[in-house]
């Protein structure tokens, strides 16, 4: 029998014309963990989706305790120890957390009864196992992001898991939930279990990682002990080239654009207060939890605020929705691009247009410009560069950078005085991520306010030339990005 | 606290029940009478078992409009089927056979909403229409006279479980149909409580996704979702005609909204996988309770369809605000 | 014209015409001496008016991805209000005048179906609650009170101006058809050239994305809800030009033939989007299709079954799985004439 658990020889995968896996190589040993890095669209999640018995591998061999397939169906999988938590982590919100945690347990032994008193027994098994409380009989809706993480450990847990692979599972923690995984995670590598991570973020999985395999374009780039990497080698490896970051000095200051004082948001943030200069990039930093995404919604006046005063060149604003937002001049590039950032079966120029419509038809019937409309469209899109083939085809045959690009030119059509980003370079490759942040300081120096919102540090400090740190909905500290390293920073950030 | 909210919503339901109750006794005490009681179990038999089976497939997050339809067309069939082979008919393979119909025509709404992942609503419009008409095309008359309906299933009309002679003479009866629903009732509570099928139909409701992540198979779920609707409509529908006496397709259209009021009413709630039968009885009690006694009350006739349309409209507000503040108290 | 042809919404168009004329064809050819007449004609485009105002109210809120059930209702309690008042038995006795009372009864009839609209438009946009729930729910409060106001029976009689709506043409055309082009030309405008109409196809992409664009939903959806509930109102008046008499529960199968058309039009199925014109020429094909069953005597059980099959039909048909081997199809075809496929 092998040392390793599960091995994974020379599996390739093509979807139609792209090749999503090439050849590629992945052991484990029991008791390991393994962080499976790569930037997106690197084939991440096409092997763990071959690993969990859902795709088919074209070629290749998985060896699974010394026994060797040519592919798994899910249940070969689950039968054979391994257990895959995904980032939305699978859970029922309206069933309680013992159901839950059971109830695969229950299909998997083909159990055709439901006993409430039995579910409770499986789930306080795990549970005082993992020795995180719980209360078995709260509906899932009713907890945090980390104890639905417990919850999906508790189910596949159960099911005996020997390889347990996690998908993202820090995103959406907040500091002091990581630290529980950590503890669990230790407590599971403890017990002989496997563990793959599948992440983009290597500071906080570089800590528990033994061993880190690169994949970049469907290959394996490079496979090896965490000791033999540090993080500019890392960032090479997944991009394939040196990524150079300079911290933004602005030119020269000028008059306050916009100032926020004492805003409040009930059981949110509370006691905000910050001004931001012409010419300067103001970075707000924070875990997700940390109210900073709710703040962003509510300065856009998505959100009413409970309290605070929101002023714009010296004129108070009173925001209802976001179409008084766009009136004032504040535009907002939300975080999540392909629900809230753009239509995606729409056309590109109605996508650009879409924050402008009201601007073109200012008159008495409402009948838009289109001609005007038009031009304006033109010219954003001359301006960013945007590489199109046609402004009628529908925005989802754009790249993802090129995508990002067309939800700015549809706040730059508004001609923004204040121009919130949130978390603006999220699945965009290396290329369009230096050329969006060139485009942010670029726009800072033409007098626009600009305000980036990210938990991307190298992001945060190499656009932003001022940053705001933000913990559980208060501001905890105010930093020049010159006086700042990443490693404060991620101190900062964790200091609950 | 989730559980205290579950237990208020129930509370408030029962206490609303009572309320309604007793301001209409105050108002007219002939509501409380043996034979006034007894009238309002009997009209909630159709009613509460119709209900239950929308139940199911709401929990499924989908919503269906073909019921009354189903429940039509399967009462039809069986009727027809015990015309062409000569029998008179008994009570239990009635609510049998027409189960097996109505499962089998309502599977085809589930079949095809599943399997081309479309709204089961929008569907169910389609099918609506053609469940509705479809054999009725080459029929010569779609309506079954009294005296060649099965002659056995015309005792459900006279059948009583209980029989009490008031001191004015008239008969007060309590209709085995209560029996039907009850039983109803008790084998849906075990299906969706203790089966792990019956657990599924909830899991669906919860997430699409992860029902498949964990071992179900989402056609499957959702095809026994829409049977046991199918089932409960057509049972529900069996009895209506067999107690009518006659067959008219258009007897049974305009209950389809009551159904779905004491869905509502009774906390179903599709955005989140959500209805008990409990709650589901406690509506249909409610429903009942009003619209049985506006009569009563001297209210006329034609007041009957507003008050069940505000019924629903403040139903979905209630259901609707509940969720709201059970979120903001979570918030805190 | 290559251009013309290459547009995926154009090429729509072009197909729905020619299976609207292929159909009158067939259809028309089965009952030649019958079917094309002047009479049938002017019969025909009176019906198709009543359903193309009620299918216009229907768009209007599928455009912006929700449903609204309620439309006959509105429509009848819109008829009944604003029928009583040019009959004078609401306010009777202060407006005397017949040609007041036409006038204020029109008012009345509209500002019922905006008011109606209103009370949508708060349950869904200001509450957020489902479209299908609520005007199912609105649908029986409506139908209720116009039960309530008309005691259960129907009331017969209309005014002239009215009646002369239903039964007369302008040089052979049918006013109704007339009124029914004009509300077609309006909602034309209303969709293709002004901000709300681009918004409401926006919301109908993807709500929170308008939302996060700076558009207000609510906003949005309450002016839709009361331009659903301003054209219901119109198509109340025309069902009721067409019957003279008014009842609560008038025309109630109604609501799917409406679907039905939208359906065919294609805004369902583009989240969105759909073109009116589209919508218009489905309106015709499905009253081509209804005429010649009425002329073929078929029953209300045959129509209903061919309107539900139609249904699931072209739902079906815009479904990927089935799109993709439709295409499939296409493609054998092509292959197997080469020469074609060039030229396309």
């Amino acid at each position: 029998m092998s040392e390793y658990f599960l091995e994974i020889r020379g599996v390739s995968k093509s979807f139609q014309a792209v090749r999503a896996l090439d050849q590629v190589d992945l052991r484990v040993k029991p008791g390991e963990s393994k962080c499976l890095a790569g930037e997106n669209g690197c084939g991440k999640s096409t092997l763990i989706k071959i690993i969990s018995g859902v795709y088919t591998p074209d070629c290749g061999e998985i060896v699974i305790k010394g026994k060797s397939y040519t592919s798994l169906t899910p249940t070969q999988s689950i039968a054979a120890g391994i257990q895959v938590i995904y980032q939305d982590f699978s859970l029922f919100p309206n069933l309680t957390v013992a159901e839950n945690i059971a109830m695969e347990y229950n299909l998997f032994h083909k159990k055709r009864t439901v006993s409430k008193k039995r579910d409770r027994e499986l789930a306080k098994r795990v549970v005082d196992e993992i020795g995180v409380p719980l209360d078995l009989d709260a509906e899932v809706k009713s907890l945090s992001v980390g104890e639905k993480q417990v919850v999906a450990i508790c189910r596949a847990l159960l099911l005996e898991a020997e390889l347990i692979i996690m998908d993202e599972p820090t995103t959406a923690l907040t500091a002091k939930e990581v630290a529980a995984l950590y503890k669990i995670i230790e407590g599971l590598k403890a017990r002989g279990i496997a563990l793959i991570f599948v992440s983009h973020k290597l500071d906080e999985v570089l800590k528990v990682a033994e061993s880190l395999c690169i994949l970049r374009d469907g290959k394996n780039v490079i496979d090896g002990p965490k000791e033999d990497f540090d993080k500019a080698k890392i960032s090479y490896y997944m991009t394939g080239r040196d990524v150079v970051f300079t911290p933004f000095q602005p030119k020269e200051l000028g008059e306050t654009i916009f100032q926020a004082e004492g805003l409040r948001l009930a059981g949110t943030f509370s006691d905000i207060s910050f001004s931001l200069r012409r010419g300067e990039v103001l970075g707000i930093t924070g875990l997700l939890g940390s109210g900073r995404t709710e703040l962003a919604e509510a300065i856009f006046g998505l959100r009413p605020l409970d309290g605070g005063k929101l002023t714009l060149f010296g004129e108070e604003l009173h925001l209802k929705g976001g179409d008084s937002a766009v009136n004032a001049g504040i535009g907002y590039l939300p975080e999540d691009r392909l629900t809230q950032g753009l239509f995606l079966n729409v056309e590109i120029e109605r996508n650009i247009s879409a924050g402008i419509i009201r601007k073109f038809s200012q008159n008495p019937l409402g009948i838009i410009d289109k001609a005007g409309l038009h031009r304006e469209v033109a010219a954003q899109v001359e301006a960013l560069q945007i590489k199109l083939g046609d402004l009628q085809d529908p925005v989802s045959s754009l790249s993802g950078g090129n995508q990002q690009r067309v939800v700015l030119a549809k706040w730059l059509a508004i001609g923004p005085k204040v121009l919130l980003l949130n978390c603006p370079t999220v699945g965009v490759d290396v290329g369009s991520k230096q050329n969006i942040h060139e485009t942010i300081k670029t726009l800072a120096g033409e007098g626009i306010g600009m305000i980036v919102i990210s938990d991307d540090l190298p992001e945060i400090l190499s656009v932003c030339s001022r940053v705001l740190v933000m913990n559980k909905g208060r501001f905890t500290g105010e930093y020049g990005a010159c006086d700042l390293d990443e490693e404060t920073l991620q101190g900062m950030l964790a200091k609950a | 606290m989730r559980k205290r909210a579950k237990i208020n919503d129930m509370t408030i339901r029962v206490v609303l029940f009572l309320l309604i109750l007793t301001v209409f006794a105050i108002i007219e005490p002939a509501v409380l009478s043996a034979t006034n009681v007894c009238s309002m179990i009997n009209d909630s038999i159709f009613n509460g078992i119709a209900a239950l089976g929308m139940m199911t497939v709401m929990i499924t997050g989908a919503f269906d409009l073909s019921s009354m339809s189903i429940s039509m067309l399967s009462a039809f069939l069986t009727l027809k089927f015990y015309n062409i082979i000569g029998y008179e008919g008994d009570f239990i393979t009635m609510f049998l056979i027409a189960g097996t119909f109505g499962a089998l025509i309502a599977m085809i709404n589930g079949f095809i909403s599943q399997k081309f992942s479309l709204s089961g609503f929008v569907v169910s419009i389609g099918t609506n229409l053609i469940f509705g008409s479809v054999f009725f095309i080459f029929l010569r008359s779609s309506y079954i006279k009294t005296d060649a309906m099965p002659q056995t299933l015309l005792k459900v009309r006279t059948t009583a479980i209980l029989s009490l002679q008031s001191s004015g003479g008239t008969a007060a009866n309590l209709n085995i149909g209560i029996v039907v629903l009850v039983l109803t009732a008790a084998a849906l509570w075990l299906f969706l409580n203790k089966t792990q099928l019956g657990r599924g139909i909830y899991a669906l409701g919860g997430d699409k996704v992860a029902v498949e992540r964990v071992g179900y198979d989402p056609m499957t779920i959702t095809l026994i979702a829409y049977a046991v609707f199918g089932a409960c409509v057509a049972i529900a529908g069996i009895y209506f005609y067999s107690n009518a006496g006659t067959f008219e397709p258009g007897m049974i259209a305009d209950k389809g909204s009551d159904v779905i009021a004491s869905a509502i009413f009774g906390g179903c709630n599709m955005k989140e996988g959500k209805g008990s039968v409990g709650g589901i009885l406690a509506g249909v009690a409610i429903i009942t309770v009003i619209k049985s006694n506006l009569i009563l009350l001297g209210v006329p006739v034609y007041y009957v369809t507003f008050t069940v349309g505000a019924m629903i409209l403040l139903g979905v507000l209630f259901s609707t605000l509940s969720e709201q503040r059970l979120q903001r108290n979570r918030g805190r | 014209m290559k251009r013309v042809l290459g547009n995926k919404q154009n090429r729509k168009t072009i197909s729905l015409l020619l299976i609207t004329v292929v159909l009158a064809v067939i259809i028309g050819s089965f009952n030649p001496d019958k079917f094309f007449t002047a009479q049938n004609f002017q019969s025909m485009t009176r019906q198709l008016a009543e359903i193309g105002i009620y299918a216009l109210a229907m768009f209007v809120i599928v455009v912006s991805g929700g449903l609204n059930l309620s439309i006959v209702a509105v429509a009848n309690l819109a008829a009944i209000c604003g029928g009583s008042v040019m009959q004078g038995l609401i306010l009777g006795d202060v407006i005397v005048s017949p040609l007041a009372r036409l006038l204020v009864g029109l008012l009345v009839a509209v500002v019922i179906g905006v008011l109606s609209g209103v009370l949508n438009g708060y349950f869904v946009a200001g509450l957020g609650l489902t479209a299908v729930l609520v005007t199912s729910a609105t649908s029986q409060l409506f139908q209720g009170l116009a039960l309530v106001i008309t005691k259960g029976n129907a009331i017969v009689g209309a005014p002239e101006a009215i009646s002369a709506l239903g039964t007369h043409n302008l040089l052979g055309i049918p006013y109704l058809l007339l009124l029914a082009l004009g509300c077609y030309i309006v909602a034309e405008f209303v969709f293709e050239k002004t901000a709300f109409g681009a918004q409401c196809r926006l919301l109908g992409a993807n709500a929170t994305a308008n939302q996060y664009s700076g558009n207000s939903n609510y906003k949005t959806l309450m002016k839709s809800y009361m331009l659903s509930g301003f054209f219901s109102a119109i198509g109340g008046i025309v069902s009721y030009s067409r019957m003279c008499a008014l009842r609560s529960d008038y025309g109630n199968s109604l609501t799917s033939t409406a679907m039905l058309v939208v359906l065919m039009g294609g805004a369902w199925v583009v989240a969105g989007g759909g073109k009116v014109m589209n919508i218009f020429i489905s309106l015709f094909c499905i009253q081509i299709i209804s005429s010649g069953l009425t002329l073929s005597g078929t029953s209300n059980f045959t129509r209903n079954t061919i309107w539900g099959a139609l249904l699931i039909a072209i739902l079906l048909a815009a479904t990927p799985a089935i799109q993709q081997r439709l295409s499939r199809l296409k493609g054998l075809a092509r292959r197997r004439a080469p020469n074609k496929g060039n030229a396309a």
